[in-house]
């Protein structure tokens, strides 16, 4: 049993290691992806790593009006998303932490590190961070059925309910049958993974201008280590939600964790390039289409749990 | 199962749910041709096993629901600048909920449906029925005449699909012959909305109230 | 059970105690009131670790009636919170009361005690009539509590609204315990026990009438109307109580029924999924609008009895599917929700009052900033608000998991019951989302930002404190030591309420097992957030720390008045759900180049209130206008009255 522990504490340390060497990078492919559709050279792709370090080093500013909470978002925030990642299996392997059920988990952690940014942003007592919080609320509560509905279309077809069993090598038997609901899961996570990484068409990370802003409004009176943390976070939270993607996409067979950890990496980089291209090629939606495009996300996973339940009877 | 296309049926439910969401007319239009197209591949199996009837469904439903129905559509919405924009009673949101909601149904009734008609899967009838109560729920839902035209449309190939399912042995002169009857209600659609507009400068059938003694 | 009847006899002592009108009562009542509910749990535990029960029998000279009170393990998973929240509740009155007339306080303590007292002998009585005669106690003393302030209109009105709702409810329960009790030719729980096997054909019936009955007590949407009204009117230890446990009578009378009769069909269960999805959907939703921090509270315990009833609802299908895994992932899951709901509803509720108490306001779009000034209150009602989102690693989190679970081995498991269960899920995750997005709205208006109004507000006192305190930990013990919370009780009640036949089945290992991983993966989430505290501090420590205004866009001089309020942050939901929440908009926006004056106020009733019960109590008074006629005002027409009906009996009785 002691020694059950001890394995297990090393292997979340080893994932945990993995996560934080590798996940800053996505932002930068991402970052590179636009500036060459822009023409321009871009930041090099280790930027981000510069970026976090730069700000780990710094002091920090409060406003007067803050409390406690406000430095303690980010901490709160970073924390669930790096706790998420356990339940991520790399490659072919099991994820250090998974039992019946961690994928609810795994979803509601998003749900509680939202909670706190929202607080924190509210707890400036600034309009336009309260703006954000509210788009924030609106638009994740109609992402979070159509995250979960997905996850119940994979674990019908995987026929349980863990997220190491539903990522597993069994997908690819899943695929050649059940081509289409996988598809549309597929895509519903695709607007999902988008949401919640702020990214366009629901939110542009780049932005300028307060008013059209949603996550990164919220975070404009943190500095220094507090929003390092928040960088740190988001990059985390990529990394998680887009593993969840690519490891549907393409369910790689191999039983090591480097060798696994390795191919999932080359998986997320293309995820970045593709997000790029996205960025690079469309507009940001007007807010009001946004609950449009969330509901739809919403429906192509209902259709997929549908599709699931009408080939099981 | 011979002659099922699960991904084909999937996409003609992902074409209702983006009409239904759309806001403009004519990119409603331009997914009812890729419906239409995408009707034309499902008799595609039964011609390949020497039908040459089925050929000519396919043939036929590509001409007609995929190109000249549609063209005929937009040039009616071109003509009248009204039509550009939907204006429903439902908001988007709610209306693919409402549709999301038809489709569950639909997948639910096709246990319901009497065993010697019933798909030996359920996506082919499922579908079809989802499709004719999804353009039952446009026509209630569009203010505009236009719109009750492309629910009408979409019911009609809920139909089709759904015949298609169903009539195995059933001739195909009768599915052309509906076939061209569509085309023929379009056609008289067209020019009756245009005349309708040209008399009161809008169509806005919910103002057909008044018409009331 | 001699600690039992100790504890209710130290509660009624207490009760009578604070009706001397001393100053020191309400310290007095209390304690024995703690010292009550101390035994009353140890009795509890006693029933729940050792898995029997104990009986306490006397006769009682009404016809049917017997004095049978027993605990068995369902009995005592309610007794917990009941005596637990009340005995909280007791304490936070002494400084919540404070500063009132001794008149009223003594009125409060007499009632608020006998209503503690008569919930006590709801969940344990054994026999119908003490049962409905412990229920009537209950909704009265409840109605004295709530009319407290009843020179207040908008007091008397929800006053009023409570009684007819309860009673209307009540009357579903006599008619039903009147048919079970002629149909089983007793009165007594014990002897009803299987009794659809005898009446298989009624047994359906009996649970419409239970689930109209008890509903109407829990709160079931569209019977939850009185809810709203009545607990932002109570004084906010009695709401914390009302709302925390009064209502989950409702959901133990109906369990008990359930259980009683026998194996459910699966419509049951479908029922009551259909109802707590209606309900937790439609709570959530309306309390988003809401900008009176109770009557907000008061809208989220619907949508907390929509979860335990989706919960319940699981239980049942995996029942009649002959799931019992799911059954009792479903059936544990709904409980711990009774026990977490009394948590964190009786620590928001408290919250809520201590801001009131501190302030003077119920109006949170006045409010802003207090978390400066009430350290405690701010911080306990953020861990309930977190709480009551459903989020890890806090308790609420636990039993919304445990119901996910059974509706993913349902989905995993049956064909039929694949829908059902795919609706439980996306319902169960809007409810979440939409939770938390109200408790975002509550908690940064009222603590965060800056003050809005000119509140004066002053710490929480000592009394009051504890409480609060005190529940914010059993929320946080529980959210983070899940396994262990569940342990000391599932067996017991899950046996008692025939979910399994046999404490080492295998479902209930799996349910151990499942919360034990649950548990490790939140404890790496606990302790991953306190390293990261730890390296924030240490990285931040002898850095200099500047302190300046807000970003606001480069705006230097910005005011509490420009925050985001409460209506500005619901906005997009008002949005999204305008169909169903038809917010009333009194709208004065700008006008000119040079704008004075604007204002935007939006107010949102219920839709039951105005859809369902208007038109139908329009509708009733109408036709009881009609006969309008029959009045005379004659005394010699109303005997003549009496002498018709009388000879109609007669007849009717001489010619049967």
């Amino acid at each position: 049993m002691m020694t059950d522990l001890m394995d297990t504490a090393r292997e979340i340390v080893r994932q945990w290691a993995f996560v934080l060497a590798v996940s800053p990078i996505l932002p930068g492919i991402v970052a590179k992806t636009k500036a060459w559709f822009a023409g321009r050279r871009g930041p090099p792709l280790l930027q981000p790593y510069r970026d976090i370090f730069k700000l780990f080093r710094k002091g920090a500013v409060y406003s007067r009006t803050t409390t406690w909470l406000f430095r303690a978002g980010p901490v709160v925030s970073f924390s669930a998303a790096l706790a998420a990642t356990l339940i991520i299996p790399l490659g072919g392997m099991e994820s250090p932490l998974t039992f019946q059920g961690d994928l609810i988990l795994f979803a509601y952690l998003w749900g509680l590190s939202r909670f706190f940014t929202m607080t924190a942003a509210l707890d400036t007592g600034s309009a336009f961070e309260g703006m954000g919080a509210s788009r924030e609320a609106a638009f994740s509560c109609l992402a979070e059925p159509a995250l979960l509905l997905g996850l119940l279309a994979l674990a019908r077809e995987a026929g349980s309910f863990s997220m190491s069993d539903v990522l597993s090598v069994g997908l690819i038997r899943i695929w050649s049958i059940h081509a289409p609901a996988l598809c549309l899961v597929t895509a519903a996570f695709l607007v999902v993974f988008l949401t919640e990484n702020s990214r366009i068409p629901v939110d542009d990370p780049n932005t300028h201008l307060e008013l059209t802003m949603i996550h990164e409004v919220m975070v404009l009176d943190h500095g220094g280590p507090d929003l390092a943390l928040i960088e740190y976070g988001s990059a985390v939270k990529f990394f998680a939600l887009g593993a969840l993607l690519v490891r549907i996409v393409c369910p790689i067979r191999s039983g090591g964790f480097w060798e696994g950890g390795a191919a999932l990496v080359i998986g997320l980089a293309a995820l970045s390039v593709l997000v790029g291209v996205i960025e690079s090629t469309m507009a940001r939606l007007r807010l009001s289409r946004i609950p449009q495009l969330l509901a739809l996300s919403f429906v192509l996973s209902g259709f997929g749990v549908i599709l699931t339940l009408a080939a099981g009877s | 199962m011979t002659g099922e296309f699960p991904a084909v049926l999937v996409l003609v439910v992902i074409t209702n749910f983006y009409i239904l969401n759309t806001g403009r007319y004519v990119n409603s239009v331009r997914s009812i041709a890729l419906q239409g197209c995408l009707l034309a591949v499902l008799p595609l199996p039964e011609a390949l096993a020497g039908s040459p009837q089925a050929l000519f469904l396919s043939a036929g439903t590509l001409i007609v629901k995929g190109i000249l129905m549609p063209l005929i559509l937009i040039r009616v919405i071109r003509s009248t600048d009204e039509f550009r924009v939907a204006q429903p009673f439902l908001g988007p949101v709610a209306s693919v909920l409402v549709g999301f909601a038809i489709l569950a149904a639909a997948f639910r009734a096709g246990a319901l449906i009497p065993a010697p008609l019933r798909p030996h899967d359920g996506l082919m009838g499922a579908v079809g029925l989802a499709t004719i109560l999804t353009g039952m729920l446009i026509m209630v839902n569009r203010r505009k005449a236009v719109g009750q035209v492309i629910g009408f449309l979409i019911l009609e190939n809920g139909i089709l699909i759904l015949s298609l399912r169903i009539s195995r042995g059933l001739p195909f002169v009768i599915e052309m012959a509906v076939l061209f009857d569509v085309l023929l209600a379009a056609m008289i659609f067209g020019g009756f909305i245009q005349s309708v507009h040209e008399t009161f400068a809008h169509t806005d059938v919910s103002r057909m109230r008044k018409l009331k003694g | 059970m001699t600690l039992f009847l100790l504890c209710l006899g130290l509660w009624a002592l207490g009760g009578l105690a604070g009706l001397a009108g001393n100053r020191r009562m309400p310290a007095v009542s209390s304690a024995a009131a703690v010292a009550g509910a101390a035994l009353g749990l140890v009795a509890a535990a006693k029933v729940l670790v050792t898995g029997g029960g104990a009986v306490y029998r006397a006769g009682w000279q009404m016809p049917g009636a017997e004095i049978h009170l027993a605990l068995d393990p369902l009995s005592a998973i309610f007794l917990i919170p009941i005596l637990l929240l009340s005995a909280l509740a007791s304490v936070y009155s002494v400084g919540y009361l404070n500063g009132r007339e001794n008149r009223q306080i003594g009125q409060v303590i007499f009632f608020f005690h006998l209503l503690a007292i008569s919930m006590c002998v709801v969940v344990a009585a054994k026999n119908a009539v003490l049962f409905l005669l412990a229920w009537e106690v209950m909704a009265l003393s409840s109605f004295f509590l709530v009319m407290l302030d009843s020179r207040e209109t908008g007091v008397r009105r929800a006053g009023w609204m409570y009684l007819v709702a309860t009673h209307l409810g009540t009357a579903f329960i006599v008619l039903l315990f009147a048919w079970m009790g002629s149909a089983a030719g007793s009165f007594d729980f014990d002897r009803w026990q299987g009794i659809s096997r005898t009446w298989p054909h009624l047994a359906s019936a009996w649970f419409i009438l239970a689930l109209i009955g008890f509903g109407a007590k829990a709160g079931f949407w569209p019977l939850h109307v009185w809810l709203p009204e009545a607990h932002p009117a109570a004084p906010s230890h009695v709401s914390a109580v009302m709302s925390g446990v009064m209502i989950k009578t409702g959901i133990y009378g109906l369990i008990r029924i359930v259980t009683v009769i026998g194996p459910p069909p699966a419509w049951w269960g479908l029922t009551l999924l259909l109802i707590g999805l209606t309900s937790g959907v439609l709570g959530v939703l309306f309390a988003l609008a809401q900008h009176d921090i109770k009557r907000l509270l008061a809208y989220h315990s619907v949508e907390n009895i929509g979860i335990i009833a989706i919960g319940l609802g699981g239980g049942l299908l995996g029942m009649s599917y002959g799931m019992e895994t799911a059954a009792v992932f479903g059936w544990a899951g709904a409980i711990l929700h009774v026990i977490n709901h009394a948590l964190f509803k009786g620590l928001l509720f408290m919250g809520a009052g201590s801001v009131l108490h501190a302030t003077g306001t119920r109006d949170i779009e006045k409010l802003g900033g207090l978390l400066k000034k009430m350290p405690l209150t701010g911080t306990t009602f953020l861990i309930g608000a977190a709480a009551i989102s459903g989020l890890p690693p806090l308790n609420g989190f636990v039993s919304e998991f445990l119901i996910y679970v059974c509706f993913f081995k349902l989905a995993l498991g049956s064909a039929a019951g694949g829908a059902a269960a795919a609706a439980a899920i996306a319902g169960l995750a809007l409810i979440g989302g939409l939770a938390s997005a109200c408790f975002v709205k509550v908690f940064g208006v009222v603590f965060l930002g800056e003050p809005r109004g000119p509140t004066g507000a002053h710490a929480t006192p000592f009394s009051m404190a504890t409480p609060m305190a005190a529940l914010a930990a059993a929320c946080v013990l529980i959210g983070v030591f899940p396994a262990a919370a569940c342990r000391g009780w599932a067996t017991a009640v899950l046996l008692s309420a025939g979910v399994v036949s046999d404490a080492g089945a295998e479902s209930l290992l799996t349910l151990a097992g499942t919360l034990q991983w649950a548990n490790l993966c939140i404890g790496a989430l606990v302790a991953l957030m306190i390293l990261i505290a730890i390296v924030r501090r240490w990285m931040l420590a002898g850095r200099p720390a500047g302190q300046t205004v807000t970003w606001d866009c480069g705006y230097a001089a910005p005011t509490p008045r420009m925050q985001y309020t409460a209506g500005s942050f619901v906005q997009p939901f008002m949005d999204l759900f305008q169909a169903i929440l038809q917010p009333q908009e009194h709208r004065r926006p700008p006008a000119g180049y040079f704008p004075k004056e604007a204002s935007y106020e939006s107010h949102t009733g219920d839709l039951a209130t105005r859809r369902v019960f208007g038109p139908l109590f329009g509708w009733i008074q109408g036709a009881a206008e009609k006969l309008q006629w029959v009045q005379q005002g004659r005394v010699q027409t109303y005997l003549l009255y009496v002498f018709v009906t009388l000879a109609a009996i007669l007849s009717f009785q001489a010619f049967r």
